[in-house]
């Protein structure tokens, strides 16, 4: 329980988190673990929304239907054609969620790679989570062909799209 | 889902041409917690199906190609480092 007599040294002058630090030091293990199941299930239920309630509607602005061909229009107002993705694929427009807007996460469209060796290169030993590929088995020569890119940044632009030598890729998350 | 993805788009393409080559971003749009990517050039829409390898593009000119995935692995910097010490490595500054 050293982990909690630290934190209570932190809480030290609060008393509401005395109490909690406290109580959490006289429970059992076996308490205590069922407290995280039931502080988890409870937050878990609570993120859960309700499907009548406005804020769950995550899908489409409108479901539009124009003679044989169907449409779902995003917070722009634009318009997708997904009547092919219904018909051939089983897809359902009200489980196309958010539309934001082609514009809204914006592509990486020139990537600058960085060396060993470089300014802002990272260290050996960062400790991050990157995405990396090696496109060297293919029919046609690629240049540079080992590339890393950091998960945090492809989150923020969800695409970037790349050239390696001869060959156009999309690394995407 | 992180992946690496073909732009390229062979053979016989919905403006006529031979080859053509793709310009992806995402739609705005998710289907099922999954980012649903488009081609600046057609507005296709493409997307990885379950069970299936690569993007698959579901409604557009392009509809039913496919564009393949090149192998690529999530893991930590120093991991990636350690096994391939010449990799290249996207400046975050990149737009």
């Amino acid at each position: 329980m050293g982990i909690f007599r630290i934190r209570r040294s932190v809480a030290v002058g609060n008393p509401l988190y005395s109490i909690v630090y406290s109580t959490i030091e006289t429970m059992s293990r076996f308490d205590l673990l069922s407290t995280i199941i039931i502080a988890k299930i409870v937050i878990l239920t609570s993120c859960i929304q309700d499907p009548s309630s406005p804020d769950a509607n995550l899908g489409p602005e409108r479901i539009i239907q124009e003679d044989e061909r169907i449409f779902i229009a995003d917070r722009t107002g634009k318009k997708w054609d997904v009547t092919h993705a219904l018909k051939r694929y089983g897809m359902e427009p009200s489980k196309f969620q958010f539309g934001l807007g082609p514009n809204a996460i914006r592509p990486i469209l020139t990537p600058r790679m960085l060396s060993p060796g470089d300014t802002d290169y990272p260290d050996d030993e960062a400790d991050f989570l990157v995405l990396g590929t090696t496109l060297n088995d293919g029919t046609r020569p690629l240049s540079d062909g080992t590339r890393s890119y950091a998960i945090i940044d492809l989150t923020r632009h969800e695409i970037v799209d790349e050239k390696f030598g001869d060959l156009h890729v999309a690394v995407a998350y | 889902m992180a992946a690496v993805y073909s732009r390229e788009i062979k053979g016989l393409t919905a403006s006529g041409g031979q080859d053509s080559v793709l310009t992806l971003s995402a739609s705005g749009w998710t289907y099922e917690f999954t980012f649903v990517l488009y081609d600046y050039e057609t507005e296709s829409l493409w997307y990885h199906l379950e069970g299936e390898e690569g993007l698959t593009c579901i409604s557009g000119p392009h509809a039913d190609r496919t564009l393949e995935e090149f192998r690529s692995t999530k893991t930590r910097w120093s991991t990636w480092k350690a096994d391939h010490p010449e990799t290249r490595f996207m400046d975050p500054a990149s737009k």
